[in-house]
């Protein structure tokens, strides 16, 4: 699935994933390739994008994610990459 | 004679030393004009995308008969305007544009509450009869989201309860050599027409539509930032270059009239010194 990864100042990630796990309000969930069409709001957690070449760790604020039919994308205040 | 050419002198060293001043100062903007139009180009991604998440959730919302204050059209009287001008001058029309279109928006919605930027919008709107509820002095030279973060919390003091609409008038850049004022409301909130559509969300939709709309005001208030930013750099390094070209013309133009005068007062004394001499011969 296609994931896009973008701060209010730039983009940080833009690719292919295989998975991406995150805290919404409610706890951590898990999002894989077919999932339906949802939205959350991130708790300031960190974010985890599992790809086909390693995993990537962001840390993220006050954020969005939606998952479309075409991908998902991941919006918030401020980014940064750990590690 | 001497003294003619003296003032012609004084005036071009004058004249090169502004140009000097002109120059820099277009090779500082040039600079500024890239570094804010990459900065702005880097934002406009999380613009687009925020908006569609928000037409998303808004059209979900809709059909599920969810109101939210963002997009209520209140029947409050009153509006508040932001105007983001600029903190310095010599950026030609800049300053002077922005603050006709904020005054023509004051006389024309009446009861206005202004939120100012930059210190040529509060010393022209200072005396005038509308209440300034905000000034934000030197506080965007180089915008980040500290000051749209701040500047949002001061629109979303007064909207809903006490005003019942924010513009805003900045000047858009368009690209290097085309910018445009522009009037615009921010809230409430117009987001294009979307699909709702049966979504899995996380919480309860009222509050969701809540933070989406936050994200994408204070990306909608930056971008405003940096564009304004943009275009202020963009006029100025204009402005410069055509000042810089005035004085090399002037610059041109005076020393053709002091080598004129130069030429003029040796020929005035070679004309002496030979007249003396012609005098001289027909005594002896």
């Amino acid at each position: 699935m296609n994931v896009r990864l973008i701060a209010a100042e730039r983009e940080l990630f833009s690719g292919e994933a295989d998975a991406l796990y995150a805290r919404g309000v409610e706890g951590w969930f898990g999002i894989l390739p077919g999932h339906a069409p949802a939205a959350f709001a991130l708790e300031d957690a960190p974010l985890r994008i599992v790809t086909g070449a390693g995993e990537r760790t962001f840390r993220v604020k006050a954020g969005v994610v939606q998952v479309r039919r075409d991908g998902v994308v991941v919006l918030a205040d401020e980014v940064s990459e750990i590690g | 004679m001497a003294k003619k050419t003296r003032q012609i002198l004084r005036r071009i060293q004058n004249v090169k030393h502004v140009r000097q001043i002109t120059k820099a100062m277009y090779a500082i903007a040039a600079t500024q004009v890239i570094q804010r139009k990459r900065a702005l180009f880097s934002a406009r991604p999380f613009g687009e995308e925020s908006e569609n998440t928000l037409a998303q959730l808004w059209a979900t919302a809709q059909k599920q008969g969810i109101e939210h204050p963002f997009f209520l059209h209140t029947e409050r009287k009153g509006a508040a305007l932001l105007v983001m001008n600029s903190d310095r001058g010599l950026c030609g029309r800049y300053v002077g544009d922005i603050n006709r279109a904020a005054l023509g928006f004051c006389e024309q919605h009446g009861e206005v509450q202004l939120l100012l930027g930059g210190e040529k919008a509060h010393r022209f709107f200072r005396s005038r009869p509308w209440p300034i509820a905000e000034i934000y002095l030197r506080a965007y030279e180089r915008p980040d989201l500290g000051v749209a973060r701040r500047i949002l919390e001061d629109l979303l003091a007064l909207y809903p309860e006490r005003v019942g609409e924010v513009w805003t008038v900045y000047m858009h850049f368009r690209g290097e050599l085309v910018q445009r004022v522009r009037v615009e409301r921010l809230l409430p909130l117009e987001v294009p027409e979307a699909m709702g559509e049966e979504l899995i969300h996380e919480p309860a939709l009222p509050k969701l539509l809540d933070h989406a709309a936050r994200l994408y005001l204070l990306g909608r208030v930056f971008g405003i930032l940096l564009s304004a930013k943009a275009s202020e750099q963009a006029i100025r390094r204009q402005t410069m270059k055509a000042a810089t070209d005035n004085a090399d013309e002037l610059i041109d133009k005076l020393t053709l009239l002091y080598n004129k005068a130069r030429q003029h007062g040796i020929t005035a004394e070679l004309a002496d010194i030979m007249g003396g001499a012609e005098a001289l011969r027909e005594e002896r």
